[in-house]
């Protein structure tokens, strides 16, 4: 009786309140053959907290990591260099984060840093690894940023679908949206403080946006017509979308409280996902040439111009600076290629068979992915190099369509 | 009588207007549901009208079996039979195959057993479902399971359904029917699913 109360108050309150619970860590798997060139960094264990940093800096894809055991406890100049190292990160944590970056052949410090005491601790290393990152590569680091995904569990044509939002590794998942109907296609706002997203709630895709500091939920696009792939606006004040007619979609560009919906493309057949590549250029997904293929336009349409020729199945971008990645079938497998929109060059940096839905980091160096992992459906990350590689997955249901913020403030 | 006749007549026309439309190697399964049930009554005085081809044939055995001959009102169906599992309409899965939405010539006949009903019965409503399988882009996948709700949709207004009757969702790959990463299950989860409201 007492438990069949509770229930009842629970059923009741997660029917009132905002979805705000907390959801599973992503296992983090980092494949075995990890990067063994680039800088070779060793970070001195000063602390859980270094691990983070190592982990982070691993997955860039830009460091070999150097076991510190290795040195043996000795942070010399001479023991680190013995070890292997070109620099060290040697540090302490009393509350903040103290630590200095050492080049290790001649001895001198590179920088001193101080990370400020933060509630989220790991948040204090992956800040950390982006002064790091930054130092040493001269691109700014996107450790310290965060990740929307979709979870599905139970059985087939009954699953319930979870909207979560996690640290940039995985760590620290709050489901935002649950629903018995399907969630898909996050997007961040600019400030990080809201996603954008597509629910079939009412029966139908339509896009809405949640706050997710307060829960609060608006509709963007007209409920009465389906809406998919939603996209925020650098500056914040728009949101792109696809909207259908009779088979055909069409992409529009509407205000972010869903207000002065414009068409901006006018073909027959499907343009869809679009993606701001700054504030003036749209990228976007069409089969006007018959399979699926880049298309770039402005936020008010006009100028078309196809931007991917390579492949006959090119879609779903996700746009960092020139960093284009996308999705390109092949054959029946597809793969994650990210292409420099001025070269033109291209890489292959995914590995699976079914790979889809890549989420390019903020400074473009890194891309989250869907993946099909040994039957399982998880994410993984690929340096933009495509040396390094790690899986991220859920004992709690399958994992997919994942987004990357943009940086934290 | 005489309306029973005149029914009968205009029902005959509407078969061999919908027989014409048939390509040969559709003839068989496509046009011919919902004449089946003509058959009983309607074969002595229009053989020839409608006798005709391999439609006929496979068109009687699907109209006897779901009850044409019984009710005697000249081959429509009725809602009733939707709960029917022996009914041709308790069929509402028709599937596609890769990167297509043509409707395949094995799933005519249950389209065509979907209209007629959907004609004779104006007030009925329905939803479909577009599906595809996990390959390719997540968002493109929606649209392109859109599109085979319309290419549905299409065929069953030519077949006399009203547009008005029907409307598309498309999906996607978000709820496939089988889970798996091969072509069986891919095969399973490129669809269109007919969903009568209020059901």
């Amino acid at each position: 009786m007492k438990t069949k109360l509770l229930t009842s108050l629970l059923l009741s309150a997660s029917v009132l309140l905002p979805v705000m619970t907390q959801a599973e860590d992503l296992h983090i798997h980092i494949d075995s053959d990890a990067s063994t060139d680039g800088t070779r960094l060793l970070v001195a264990p000063f602390g859980p907290l270094a691990k983070v940093i190592e982990s982070d800096l691993q997955r860039s894809g830009r460091f070999a990591l150097i076991d510190p055991t290795r040195a043996a406890g000795n942070l010399t100049p001479d023991a680190l260099k013995a070890a292997g190292a070109e620099y060290a990160i040697i540090g302490s944590q009393t509350g903040g984060l103290d630590f200095q970056l050492i080049n290790v052949n001649n001895g001198q410090t590179v920088g001193s840093f101080r990370i400020p005491a933060h509630p989220n601790q790991r948040r204090m290393a992956h800040k950390a690894a982006d002064l790091v990152f930054e130092k040493l590569t001269g691109v700014k680091g996107a450790f310290d940023t965060r990740i929307a995904y979709v979870s599905a569990s139970g059985p087939a044509k009954n699953q319930t679908y979870q909207l979560i939002v996690s640290d940039a590794d995985g760590y620290n998942p709050r489901t935002i949206v649950s629903s018995r109907k399907p969630v898909m296609s996050p997007s961040w706002s600019p400030d990080a403080k809201q996603v954008a997203y597509v629910s079939y709630e009412t029966g139908r895709p339509v896009v809405y946006v949640q706050d997710l500091a307060s829960g609060g939920k608006r509709t963007i696009s007209d409920p009465n017509r389906s809406s998919i792939s939603p996209s925020w606006s650098p500056d914040g004040r728009s949101i792109a979308y696809s909207v259908a007619d009779r088979g055909n979609y069409n992409i529009v560009v509407a205000g972010s409280n869903g207000s002065g919906a414009r068409q901006i493309t006018n073909t027959r057949g499907i343009n869809a996902e679009p993606q701001w590549a700054d504030s003036g250029t749209l990228v976007f997904t069409s089969d006007r040439s018959g399979q699926p293929q880049l298309y770039k336009t402005t936020p008010n349409g006009g100028a078309e111009s196809r931007m991917s020729f390579s492949g006959g199945y090119n879609a779903g971008a996700s746009i960092a600076g020139n960093a284009v990645a996308m999705v390109r079938q092949n054959g029946g497998t597809s793969s994650i290629t990210i292409m420099d929109a001025a070269s033109k060059q291209e890489r292959t940096i995914s590995r699976g068979t079914q790979d889809d839905s890549p989420a390019i980091s903020p400074n473009g160096m890194m891309v989250l992915y869907a993946t099909d992992a040994g039957g399982r459906n998880s994410l993984a990350v690929a340096s933009d190099n495509g040396k390094a590689h790690q899986s991220l997955y859920s004992q709690a249901g399958d994992v997919r369509d994942p987004a990357w913020s943009p940086y934290l403030d | 009588m005489k309306m029973k006749v005149l029914a009968l007549s205009v029902l005959v026309i509407a078969i061999s207007i919908t027989g014409c439309q048939q390509v040969p190697t559709t003839a068989g399964a496509g046009g011919v549901g919902g004449v089946g049930g003509v058959g009983g009554n309607g074969y002595g005085t229009n053989g020839t009208g409608y006798g005709t081809g391999t439609g006929y044939s496979n068109g009687t055995g699907t109209g006897y079996n779901n009850g044409g001959y019984s009710n005697g009102s000249g081959g429509q169906y009725t809602p009733a039979e939707l709960q029917n599992p022996s009914s041709i309409l308790a069929q509402r899965v028709i599937y596609f195959d890769l990167d297509q939405a043509d409707i395949k010539p094995e799933y005519m006949n249950v389209l065509n057993a979907h209209a007629t009903l959907l004609r004779a019965y104006p007030n009925l409503r329905i939803r479909l479902e577009g599906h595809a399988d996990e390959r390719g882009s997540r968002e493109y996948n929606v649209a392109l399971s859109e599109r085979r709700g319309y290419a549905v949709l299409d065929y069953m207004q030519v077949k006399g359904a009203s547009t008005n009757q029907m409307e598309v969702i498309g999906y996607g790959e978000e709820v496939p029917a089988v889970f798996g990463h091969n072509e069986s299950a891919w095969g399973k989860n490129r669809r269109v699913e007919i969903k009568y409201a209020g059901e």
